[in-house]
């Protein structure tokens, strides 16, 4: 293998550690706020170490392979693509970390039926469908599992919208629920970055693959 | 086939730059060299095998591709270079400026003061640096030394050189460093006004430094003249050109604006020869 197709695959397995690393935070995460299971939360918050150290070293190879290789073409735009898709996983487990410090710092348990209410289950399972579609399409250079995203991350607008509204209604009917219910609405908020993200993602994979501009296009 | 991907090349890069949204207005001229189904054959072997491009006035055009592809000979199909070569024989139709320059009535003379050369290594006469870059006009027959003298130090000052050897004009051009000995090269070529140059790896004998101020050079001349350079420096196509022509085994296949071909090339073979996974 050739050094610069080497160093590209090099860069292509910490780009794929990154997504499975973040995938695997946001769903530790999501575990624990649901459970209120704060061990779980602490695993979380130091894994974040892990994030942070393979980012610098995602940074560092991109820098590396752009001085000492000169890429072009598609080898420029992967280079591209990686730096961005790095910064979205990286800013997706910072908001894991994010949602594990309200687990420990904050001692209350979301009740059931609030999360039931603002259909937060049927926000994660779309991430998590958005997240087997960006594997895919990293993974397998797949473009058509990239473009599933943009559809899903509708979906998580829609219920983002709509929790306020719940949440305004579900706090109404029971002041003593306040702070759960912000606690709620602030992590409905933190998936519903996190669905930007990984459209990001997949804004990056296609670029990437296609050499197609997706950015600040309405017309996905 | 050949013919045909350059033919589709073509109308893509008209596509591309539709004359009323042209901002760089030297892309609105005419062509300045066009070629229609170019075939050279050295002998049995064809080495050019039907190229049809246009290349356009004040651009500078890069030719890309591995060794044997057959970039330099088609380079030196536009000042006849190929005539001297034994067992050559071309077909087709190249007009410079308008004018077929394979015609019996063309002088070759006459064809190589509109289109200058540049090669690999400097190659100065052994004679001082005045009477390099005089060495043209006095071929052309111009006796008027003021003239001459004027002449020589525009092509000097024009190819970056005048400051450095002002002094010394008398000196001889092989006592002159290697970047040095390219601009008096190149001074020698402009001195006699040509509309086009035609480079070939003008910088491969040169350190970093003289090729960036050859490259700057190039960058500033292209406002007068219109280059073509062959290169095997990837990096130099992308930072001096504004088009890139791709050749493989005497076939065009690919030739659009460098900034496309370097970003987002159309065909693989384009992609795998610029990023390094040829063959």
């Amino acid at each position: 293998m050739a050094n610069a197709t080497y160093q590209r695959e090099v860069i292509n397995q910490a780009g794929l550690d990154m997504l499975n690393l973040s995938i695997s935070q946001l769903e530790k995460a999501k575990e624990a706020f649901v459970n209120h299971d704060s061990d779980l939360a602490e695993e979380v918050m130091n894994i974040e170490n892990r994030v942070n150290a393979l980012d610098l070293k995602i940074e560092k190879d991109c820098e590396k392979f752009i001085a000492l290789y000169n890429p072009v073409a598609i080898d420029l735009r992967f280079v591209m693509a990686i730096r961005k898709i790095n910064y979205d996983l990286e800013r997706i487990a910072d908001h894991a970390y994010g949602i594990s410090k309200y687990v420990v710092d904050v001692d209350k348990k979301i009740p059931a039926n609030l999360i039931a209410a603002v259909e937060f289950d049927k926000m994660f399972a779309t991430i998590l469908l958005m997240f087997e579609s960006i594997t895919d399409a990293y993974e397998n250079k797949n473009v058509k599992a990239a473009r599933k995203v943009f559809k899903k991350d509708k979906i998580l607008d829609e219920i983002n919208v709509q929790s306020f509204s719940i949440i305004e209604s579900e706090i109404k009917k029971d002041t003593s629920i306040i702070a759960e219910a912000l606690l709620l609405f602030s992590v409905v908020k933190k998936f519903e970055r996190v669905g930007d993200h990984i459209k990001n993602i997949a804004e990056e994979i296609i670029f990437y693959i296609d050499a197609e501009v997706l950015k600040h296009n309405k017309k996905k | 086939m050949a013919k045909q991907i350059a033919i589709s090349m073509e109308t893509k890069i008209e596509e591309q730059l539709p004359m009323d949204k042209i901002v760089d207005k030297s892309l609105k001229k005419t062509p300045t060299i066009e070629v229609n189904d170019a075939k050279v054959w050295y002998g049995d072997f064809m080495a050019i095998k039907g190229i049809d491009m246009s290349i356009k006035r004040n651009t500078v055009t890069a030719f890309i591709g591995p060794s044997g592809c057959g970039k330099s000979t088609f380079l030196r199909l536009f000042n006849r270079m190929n005539d001297y070569v034994d067992d050559f024989k071309m077909e087709g139709k190249i007009k410079v400026n308008g004018r077929n320059i394979y015609k019996d009535k063309v002088h070759v003379e006459e064809l190589r003061k509109e289109i200058g050369m540049v090669f690999q290594k400097p190659n100065p006469f052994p004679k001082s640096i005045f009477e390099n870059v005089a060495y043209g006009l006095k071929i052309q027959g111009i006796t008027d030394k003021k003239l001459i003298a004027e002449r020589v130090e525009k092509a000097l000052r024009q190819a970056d050189l005048w400051e450095d050897v002002k002094d010394n004009l008398k000196k001889s051009a092989l006592a002159l460093s290697g970047g040095q000995q390219q601009r008096l090269c190149i001074a020698r070529t402009l001195a006699v006004e040509p509309s086009i140059i035609l480079m070939d790896e003008p910088t491969s004998a040169l350190d970093p430094i003289s090729t960036a101020k050859i490259e700057e050079l190039i960058f500033e001349l292209k406002e007068k003249y219109t280059i073509v350079i062959v290169t095997h420096n990837m990096q130099q196509a992308s930072r001096i050109s504004d088009y890139t022509a791709f050749f493989y085994l005497g076939k065009l296949i690919e030739y659009n604006k460098t900034k496309t071909v370097f970003t987002n090339p159309e065909k693989e073979q384009t992609e795998n020869y610029i990023t390094g996974r040829f063959g």
